[in-house]
């Protein structure tokens, strides 16, 4: 046995000791180093009747039921406590501003309430109705509207769009996410919508 | 006399509305801190699959509340809001419970896990030493016999 023989055999017992402490030391460093968790995010979806994007509800008529799905996907790496609000506005209602982030001021009719772990998919179907219409001097006007049987008390107008050749009124979802840390449900600056043309 | 009846047929609604809003308001609360101790449940390492699971069903009573009183349907609100906030204090306790265990179960995985970290990595050291030690010593002793080079 040589004397460089000798120091190689020392750096290979180190290099085994130094392997060996990591590989040993591994669970404990895991417990004790929390990784970045990723993108955290949460999605918010609406389907038509035969669950995909096509029949969506654009001409609608009063009386008449239509049914959508509502989906939440939750990405956040952890539980979250989400709300639904659905609102139903017409052609002039401003629709949640997605530069400010902030919601729309129009009451919240239905609202879903939804505890969602991490990687979780919620869907619900949920139906509309438009109780009543009434048509005049190039003017729509609906005094009420029904959601998952409830029936909700809104008068709205709107204007015949000679552009667009209609009554348009919005109907839309807003998700709100519960901050755990301020203790509040806050705008999760997520929202879906459907365009509705209203017709005799 | 009419008058105080009137009155009280006036009031009467206003005081009904009251009565939800203060029912829904405190569902609503439960479930937002029952909710937190939750987060914090899982945050500490506990499974929270049942605790969601009661959660989504004080949820679903909170929406039927909530969506019911904004239709100005205020027949069942109060008795939907109130389960949804019986519910939220039972899992509000279950998750309290769950945290302060996962907590002692997450210290005690800690123990562990770092007197198997440390003992492994000296006994390893010492095998390490004993085993450098015998092939120096096995050097040492073949030294005597070894003459250097062109002598």
């Amino acid at each position: 046995m040589s004397r460089i023989q000798l120091s190689n055999y020392r750096i290979i017992l180190i290099t085994i000791g130094l392997i060996g402490v990591l590989l040993f030391a591994s669970p404990t460093i895991v417990l004790l180093v929390k990784l970045p968790p990723g993108q955290e995010y949460s999605e918010i979806y609406l389907l038509g009747p035969d669950h995909d994007l096509s029949n969506l509800p654009f001409n609608i008529e009063p009386n008449v039921s239509y049914l959508l799905y509502l989906g939440v996907v939750n990405n956040l790496k952890s539980a979250g406590y989400y709300s639904c609000l659905t609102k139903f506005g017409n052609d002039s209602t401003l629709l949640p501003n997605q530069t400010l982030g902030s919601p729309s001021s129009l009451p919240s009719l239905y609202e879903y309430n939804v505890f969602l772990d991490d990687g979780a998919t919620w869907e619900t179907p949920f139906t509309f109705q438009i109780d009543t219409s009434n048509f005049a001097n190039n003017t729509s006007q609906v005094s009420g509207i029904n959601i998952n049987g409830i029936d909700y008390p809104v008068t709205l107008t709107s204007a015949w769009d000679s552009n667009k050749t209609g009554y348009y009124y919005s109907f839309f979802v807003e998700l709100w996410l519960f901050n755990g840390t301020q203790g509040v449900s806050q705008y999760n600056d997520r929202f879906v919508s459907l365009i509705l043309n209203m017709t005799q | 006399m009419l008058a105080i009846v009137a009155l009280s047929s006036m009031c009467l609604p206003l005081a009904k509305a009251s009565a939800e809003t203060e029912s829904i308001t405190a569902a609503n609360s439960s479930i937002n801190n029952a909710f937190g101790n939750v987060l914090a449940a899982q945050k500490a390492g506990g499974n929270v699959t049942q605790l969601l699971a009661q959660m989504n069903i004080a949820g679903s009573l909170l929406t039927q509340a909530i969506s019911s009183y904004n239709a100005g349907n205020l027949a069942n609100v109060t008795l939907e809001a109130d389960n949804a906030h019986s519910i939220a204090e039972q899992v509000n306790s279950n998750a309290i419970t769950l945290k302060n265990e996962s907590e002692i179960a997450s210290r005690n995985n800690l123990l562990i896990y770092l007197i198997f970290s440390i003992s492994c990595s000296l006994i390893l050291t010492a095998v390490l030493m004993l085993f450098w030690r015998h092939i120096k010593h096995s050097y040492v002793k073949k030294l005597p016999g070894l003459r250097p080079k062109g002598v």
